[in-house]
């Protein structure tokens, strides 16, 4: 089939053995690419005992069938392991350029495995594997690496690398990509398994274009599609996804004060319309992608004056803005920063940086634990100070670095201040403003995460007339919700794999345009119902791979702040989730026990017990 | 002053775009839309020359104004 090379690269830095993995086709077929092929290596290359900074715990960089082509917004790679934050599954999708440079050198994915002795970086062109001594660039920031990399090896080297956060293997480290405008592979601690295995990063130059089935049927489609993308989607490029802001805090999505409360008036003062017509300077586009929803900003005076880089996501303003009570968008945009430059998730500092705040409020953390730093709500002072130690792994920095869930456990009394699911802090979106995110959070594979179903969405604007959603689900409709989820996580788990930006659905595309590209590109027949099925299969490997660490139901949980205190403004009212008989439908449909184990029929049914390699 | 409502926010929320009325010189986008009965702020993205504006910026003659569904945050 085309579309894929038919061969991953498969590294041992503790022998720096070198070896070429031909799946069988029927890997390519069943778990399509990226998410899914990844989901599945991880699951067949390790047991429940891996430990995720060990040398047994592989990191997977994955592209799909679409990454390499003119299919819309393709340039993207899926990055899979276990996770050191929660020590579960875990994946981070990301978009720019290293997706597309990683397929152009041959291969369709790398896999590494081991530790090296001292800091390495691989080097991948369309000849040869390298594996080069990077003592030199360990200490240096995601930015400076890909300068320097792009200077060794010329403008079209991509990284994926990681900054002083990962070498100090932070659990809430990053991996960033494209410099700085910093496409982030920001959830489940990456960072810090490239740190453990002392591996600086991956760099990618090649020219081999992805081979199409038809090239003629694909241009009639991109003719099509790509002017509805443009028009639908003129929002994410004019504003971004920060243009978003103040209408998620109008409809009571928005995290306020640790989510403890709903109205902030002050969101319209971070907002993606003030960025536009403050800091930003152009727009970023993603290899593929005709939208541009990127922000390239630059502060050159002024207190947090230096900025010039990526600019913050609507995740970002949510949790460092909302979530803290900061208005003050430069000094986001400065801690932001901070964390592409040393390669940290926005979305977990921010939740950190909230949660030392109440824990400041309620006495729990005083000045003397935080390094002398006042955690007071609003204070843009504290957030920065706080998010530049966490990034460097110092002081203060050691505690917040753990992620929420583990600073609870080294904070007696905090636990109700720590807002995750599994380990994973929640991101900006509230389950008491769109109920079917209730279940879809607590079910996620990797923890609370607004993308892995993105169920929002279809109580928005975006629709699935495929599986009977001809128009957008009213919020706060009864019932439904676990049957939503299904289908929204089968099909977010094929974008994950073919590799499209979830944005595309608000722009119009769904499964019948997806199979459409799928069959121009790999001249695979395919259809809803198929890729449907694919979508659940790759669901169920991911939840196998939980349950085989032992999750299950007690674990598909949220945290009590949701369950039990209204946010009480003007979007939600006095609006709480009742998550367990979502749940407990939802267990039905996905056809697992009331335990929340996939039964027998579902595992044979899904084809889940075979073998590949 | 040209007013467009997209198609796409018209059909999303049950527009009738022949009843909305034009907005008026010095009016801001807030008042206009409270005006109107053109739907909630946090469903609409207005456009003014090509350019995402604030919800207190206030029409000229000449400007050229357009109605879009409010982009996805993140």
């Amino acid at each position: 089939m085309q579309g894929c090379w038919g061969k991953i690269l498969s590294i041992d830095l503790s022998d720096r053995t070198v070896r070429t993995v031909v799946p069988p086709e029927r890997l390519y077929r069943e778990y399509i690419g990226a998410g899914g092929i990844g989901a599945r290596l991880l699951y067949d290359m390790t047991g429940p005992g891996t430990d995720p900074l060990s040398p047994g715990n592989p990191i997977i960089w994955m592209t799909g069938p679409f990454t390499g082509t003119k299919v819309p917004t393709s340039g993207r790679h899926q990055i899979t392991s276990r996770s050191p934050l929660t020590g579960i599954f875990g994946e981070s999708d990301a978009g720019g350029r290293f997706g597309t440079a990683l397929k152009r050198t041959g291969w369709d994915g790398l896999i590494v495995k081991g530790i090296s002795e001292s800091p390495v970086i691989i080097i991948l062109t369309e000849n040869e594997v390298r594996i080069e001594p990077a003592e030199d660039l360990w200490g240096k920031d995601t930015f400076e690496t890909d300068r320097i990399m792009k200077e060794r090896s010329g403008p079209s080297c991509e990284v994926s690398c990681i900054g002083v956060a990962g070498e100090r293997m932070v659990p809430i480290s990053a991996i960033g990509h494209d410099g700085e405008n910093a496409r982030m592979s920001g959830r489940c601690g990456f960072g810090a398994v490239m740190g453990s295995k002392k591996l600086k990063a991956v760099a990618a130059v090649g020219n081999m274009e992805t081979e199409v089935a038809d090239p003629a049927r694909l241009m009639a489609q991109q003719r099509k599609m790509v002017p509805q993308l443009v028009e639908k989607m003129k929002g994410m490029h004019l504003l971004g996804t920060a243009g978003g802001t103040a209408a998620a805090e109008k409809m009571g999505d928005l995290p306020v004060q640790n989510w403890r409360r709903g109205n902030w008036p002050d969101a319209e003062k971070i907002s993606g319309q003030v960025m536009a017509d403050t800091i930003l300077k152009k727009n970023y586009y993603c290899a593929s992608c005709p939208i541009g929803c990127g922000r390239d900003v630059e502060i050159s005076e002024g207190r947090w004056a230096g900025v010039k880089g990526a600019g913050p996501e609507y995740e970002t303003l949510g949790l460092m803005g909302g979530s803290c009570l900061v208005s003050d968008l430069e000094a986001i945009t400065y801690a932001a920063d901070l964390c592409n430059r040393h390669g940290v998730d926005t979305i977990e500092a921010g939740s950190a940086v909230a949660m030392a705040m109440e824990c400041f409020e309620h006495g729990l953390l005083t000045p003397e634990d935080l390094d002398g730093i006042r955690a007071e709500w609003g204070s843009a002072e504290a957030l920065v100070a706080l998010t530049e130690k966490i990034c460097l792994g110092e002081g203060a920095g050691k505690l917040l670095g753990l992620g929420v869930a583990g600073m609870a456990k080294k904070i007696p009394g905090s636990d109700k201040f720590a807002i995750h699911v599994k380990g994973l802090t929640l991101p900006a979106h509230d389950p008491r403003c769109f109920n079917t995110m209730a279940v879809g959070y607590a079910t996620s594979n990797r923890g609370a995460c607004h993308l892995t179903g993105a169920s929002y969405f279809f109580e928005k604007t975006a629709v699935m007339p495929e599986f009977g959603y001809e128009k957008p689900r009213p919020r706060y409709t009864e019932g439904g919700e676990a049957l939503m989820n299904f289908h929204t996580q089968n099909l977010m788990g094929i974008m994950d794999s073919l590799k499209m930006c979830k944005f595309t659905i608000y722009g119009g595309v769904g499964f019948t345009e997806i199979c459409e590209w799928y069959e121009a590109v790999t001249g695979s027949k395919t259809s809803v119902e198929d890729m449907a099925l694919a979508g659940e299969r790759i669901f169920n490997i991911k939840r196998l791979y939980n349950v085989r660490l032992g999750l299950s139901r007690k674990d598909d949980v949220l945290p009590e702040r949701i369950l039990t205190t209204p946010r009480n403004d003007e979007g939600t009212g006095s609006y709480t989730p009742d998550l367990e008989p979502m749940l407990g439908e939802y267990y039905e449909i996905r056809g697992w026990d009331r335990n929340g184990i996939p039964k027998r029929e579902t595992v044979e049914r899904l084809g889940l017990d075979r073998k590949y390699f | 002053m040209e007013l467009k409502i997209r198609p796409e926010y018209a059909g999303l929320y049950g527009i009738d775009v022949s009843l909305m009325p034009m907005p008026k010189v010095g009016e801001s986008i807030r008042d206009y839309v409270k005006r109107s009965g053109l739907g909630k702020e946090e469903d609409i993205l207005p456009v003014v020359n090509g350019r995402a504006r604030p919800w207190n910026y206030a029409f000229s003659e000449s400007d050229v104004i357009e109605i879009f569904p409010m982009a996805a945050s993140g």
